[in-house]
């Protein structure tokens, strides 16, 4: 996602709305496919980018440009979609353990008519989310801001709020999950 | 550097291009002569770096932004409603429903606390004044009490304390 341009983000500070829905069509691709790929679920990346720009315009008047919008916009949209990530692991598996929450998340792929239609996305991209899916949310989330976001470590720490070892740490684990899933698949 | 060492890097920095220059160079050297982390660096780069690139953007269907738009005119249409009793309501409804089990505790707590700082003083107040009447009446009855010694014909005012209550 390229960075916003000053100008547009003060007229959008001033109320108008034109301005706001320019910022809009520059960053809602990057918001709805992160929140698509940490959430799973089309429903819920379509809330959690509705909820990420409405909590963008409220909190727009309050942006003082110490950071740039792109970190700011990646941090709202990854904390919001791993909240709705939590909210519908406890929905929708209770007490179930992790492996069995993981499971119905891949398995959700296909079953749930959300990700994986065929008319929307090609066998090898419904097999990358399917491969995400495995993954728990924290590390999704740093391998998407990573590998699909082409993030800095230091972005990716300031976006999730965490420490840069951390997110070596997540990286780490995500990779190593994916060659031992791509292993037990035989590719 | 050893295998260990190496293949933690090819995990994270080295494939990432974070390590510094002489990093990179210590696990390319290492590398050159090291067939198992080579066949490690390329499982890595295919099975969980590479691929996951071209993944790219998609857009959300248009009716989402028609939800927003709505959403932000209704938030500055004039309520009457002052902006910070709505943020103080979003702070709750965010501490209850966002998924922080320590912050709803703490909020849930809090607004006990002041529940009964509300509701507990009048109380206290109450009692202090049901108390206080409580022991003028019963030192009133005693006063007139025949347990005191006292008859008919005694309650005739014959003290001066007597006289100036009754």
């Amino acid at each position: 996602m390229e960075d916003i341009p000053r100008d547009l983000i003060e007229q959008a500070q001033a109320g108008d709305i034109g301005a706001f829905e320019r910022i809009y069509k520059a960053a809602s691709a990057m918001v709805y496919s992160v929140a698509l790929r940490v959430t799973n679920s089309r429903p819920d990346a379509e809330e959690v980018t509705q909820d990420v720009f409405i909590k963008i315009h409220r909190s727009l008047k309050d942006f003082e440009f110490r950071s740039s919008f792109k970190t700011w916009a990646y941090r709202i949209t990854v904390n919001t979609a791993l909240n709705a990530c939590r909210k519908i692991s406890r929905q929708e598996t209770g007490r179930q353990d992790f492996d069995t929450v993981i499971d119905s998340q891949a398995a959700s792929v296909d079953t749930r008519g959300q990700i994986g239609h065929a008319e929307e996305l090609d066998r090898a991209k419904a097999e990358l989310d399917l491969r995400l899916a495995r993954l728990n949310p924290d590390q999704r989330a740093c391998i998407i801001l990573r590998e699909i976001e082409g993030l800095k470590y230091e972005e990716i720490a300031k976006a999730l709020g965490i420490n840069i070892n951390t997110v070596r740490s997540r990286l780490k684990r995500a990779r190593l999950a994916m060659i031992e899933d791509a292993g037990s698949r035989g590719d | 550097m050893d295998c260990k060492k190496a293949q933690d890097l090819i995990l994270t920095d080295y494939i990432d291009q974070e390590a510094s220059f002489s990093v990179q160079e210590s696990v390319r050297a290492h590398l050159a002569s090291c067939e198992k982390c080579r066949a490690f660096e390329q499982e890595v780069r295919a099975h969980a770096s590479e691929d996951l690139r071209n993944a790219g953007h998609i857009e959300p269907p248009a009716e989402v932004w028609n939800r927003i738009r709505d959403a932000i005119g209704q938030e500055q249409r004039p309520s009457g409603v002052p902006a910070y009793v709505d943020h103080m309501f979003d702070f709750l409804r965010e501490s209850f429903f966002a998924r922080r089990p320590a912050y709803a505790f703490a909020t849930a707590f809090t607004v006990m606390l002041a529940a009964i700082a509300v509701w507990g003083l009048p109380m206290r107040r109450q009692m202090l004044a049901r108390d206080y009447l409580v022991q003028k009446t019963s030192f009133m009855i005693a006063l007139n009490s025949p347990a005191n010694g006292e008859t008919d014909a005694a309650a005739d005012f014959n003290t001066a304390i007597e006289e100036y209550l009754f």
